[in-house]
């Protein structure tokens, strides 16, 4: 069977909720995507297909792994601030990340 | 939550420290957005609700600081507190440790590429996001959690093609007892499987990862099944596609502060490594320091919430001996429900048993401690050198002094260092503060109360 490489980037399939008016843009990596008020920034990013948020000291990709603030695994570059984990900062209009590459500095 | 609102009935001044947002912990969990997700069944949603409101009543009464981290405890009891910008000192008379336990996985090739995940994350965004995180996704673990995951995620309406279990789910039949004594859980379980057969999830017995392929993130799981000791049998492997791979295999207790603080430890396996020793009341060996739930060994949620209000009794009561006799007088129906639960979890405890086979899977490449990067061969290296101390090995690769501050990979470590024959042989790396990072701008701006 061959891999499922077909990872969407529409947030159609993974939000429960509908995207209604209250929907609002951030920008990663330097691209427009949009959120939902209350989701996490970890969400938010999922929601849009991308699930590679910071590649470690070895170089390799790393994304969500706890989703409760425990292995800092998803730790990436939100408003400037360096190793803020994803999944516990909660997404504003206007934000912007980035993808965090070894200590952030 | 359970243990605050006791307290504070009891007449006690309580303050309650919260990593998260929102009360409700991991297991009641709260919506993040205001819209009503309904995701469990309706057994739990009602006791969700009951504690929550229970909670709600007693809120304005007590000390509640969300997002809030404990970072350090030591004796007296002092208690070490930080948010995202402030730092606090406590010197509580009594600490009731309800730090709970997070989960589990065993390295194996592609294990840390995106989108391979934990299962209570998938379960976590779910609740609190209303996320169905992945497109396709596989489920691999033992014990109860997968299973519960993934109709979880079914209802859902999110696309779960597989759950690979450990060991086959009938085994739990040959318990009778146990299942009665947890028949409410059993009927949970029950509906939780009726969900993935009406939906056709496949159920894969004995089955376990092998690697996990993708480029930026995992494309492909090849899962094989197992000759009972948890090796690869050769020639049974199996290629699925997916964009998410849900592990759990089992838990470990969050010990830190309590190990900090000098309580005694003892070893189970089943219960989540190194827990602390607790007596009937939830005291340990130190003064003013209790654990309570699933931070004392892993027992599930049931027993958490009674034994919440077992220590939220006695805390209020600490100093107060005069009131044991009556207060084990009052909490004889606490006592008689963690009993019954007990005899299940115990049985519940077997299943996530990992046989010393799953040590293989990894490769000498295979990253072991995802923070610093360490490989398997690393930690085999200083072993032969002879390090072989949970400390010694933490000096020698900086495996476990990562951003987790070792809580993903301790138990692994242990169980490599010694080939998974007794990892319970090597008591845990020396807790030093601080037990969860903290900006030094926290530091430096500290409050006193």
């Amino acid at each position: 069977m061959p891999g499922f490489t077909g990872l969407s980037m529409s947030n159609r399939n993974r939000r429960i909720r509908n995207a209604a008016a209250d929907t609002f843009g951030i920008e990663f990596e330097g691209r427009a995507i949009d959120a939902l008020p209350g989701e996490s920034v970890a969400a938010t990013l999922i929601a849009n297909g991308h699930y590679n948020l910071r590649s470690a000291e070895d170089g390799s990709p790393r994304g969500v792994v706890c989703g409760v603030g425990v292995c800092w695994e998803c730790r990436c570059i939100i408003d400037g601030r360096p190793n803020s984990r994803a999944c516990m900062v909660e997404v504003k209009p206007g934000m912007t990340v980035r993808r965090q590459r070894g200590l952030g500095y | 939550m359970s243990a605050a609102v006791e307290a504070q009935r009891r007449g006690a001044r309580v303050t309650l420290i919260d990593e998260a947002l929102k009360p409700g912990g991991q297991i009641f969990r709260q919506s993040a957005t205001n819209q009503k997700l309904i995701v469990g069944l309706p057994g739990e949603l009602k006791r969700k609700t009951e504690l929550l409101l229970r909670f709600d009543a007693i809120r304005d009464r007590i000390d509640y600081r969300c997002k809030h981290t404990a970072y350090a405890l030591f004796e007296g009891p002092e208690l070490h507190i930080s948010d995202d910008d402030t730092s606090e000192v406590l010197r509580p008379d009594v600490v009731v440790i309800a730090s709970g336990v997070c989960e589990r996985a065993i390295p194996f090739p592609g294990w840390t590429l995106p989108g391979v995940v934990y299962a209570g994350a998938a379960q976590a965004l779910l609740k609190s996001q209303g996320l169905r995180f992945g497109e396709r996704i596989v489920i691999a673990g033992a014990g109860p959690l997968p299973v519960a995951v993934a109709a979880q995620l079914v209802r859902a309406g999110a696309r779960v093609v597989a759950v690979a279990m450990l060991y086959p789910l009938r085994g739990m039949l040959l318990q009778p007892w146990a299942l009665w004594m947890g028949r409410s859980v059993v009927k949970e379980g029950w509906q939780y499987l009726n969900t993935l057969r009406h939906n056709k999830v496949e159920l894969l017995s004995a089955m376990v990862p092998v690697r996990a392929d993708g480029c930026r993130h995992i494309e492909s799981v090849q899962l094989a099944r197992h000759d009972g000791t948890g090796r690869h049998l050769a020639g049974t492997e199996r290629r699925i596609g997916c964009d998410v791979l849900a592990l759990n295999y089992g838990f470990t207790v969050n010990s830190e502060l309590a190990n900090m603080a000098g309580v005694r430890f003892e070893y189970n396996p089943g219960r989540g490594g190194w827990v602390p020793v607790t007596d009937h009341l939830c005291r340990t060996s130190v003064a003013g320091v209790m654990v309570a739930g699933d931070g004392a060994g892993l027992r599930g949620a049931r027993v958490a919430e009674c034994e919440g209000r077992i220590a939220g009794a006695a805390a209020a009561c600490y100093f107060n001996d005069t009131g044991t006799d009556q207060l084990e007088q009052e909490l004889e129906k606490e006592f008689r429900q963690r009993r019954q639960h007990g005899v299940f979890q115990r049985a519940v405890q077997q299943t996530l048993y990992l046989p010393r086979g799953v040590w293989e899977w990894a490769d000498n490449d295979t990253v072991v401690c995802r923070c610093e990067c360490i490989s398997l061969h690393r930690i085999r290296q200083a072993v032969a050198q002879g390090h072989t101390s949970m400390n010694g090995i933490k000096r020698n690769t900086r495996a476990g002094m990562g951003w987790c501050g070792g809580r993903m990979c301790m138990q692994n470590v242990a169980a490599i260092a010694t080939a998974g024959r007794a990892p319970g042989d090597l008591p845990p790396m020396t807790p030093r503060p601080l037990a969860r990072p903290v900006t030094l701008r926290s530091l430096q701006n500290q409050r006193t109360p």
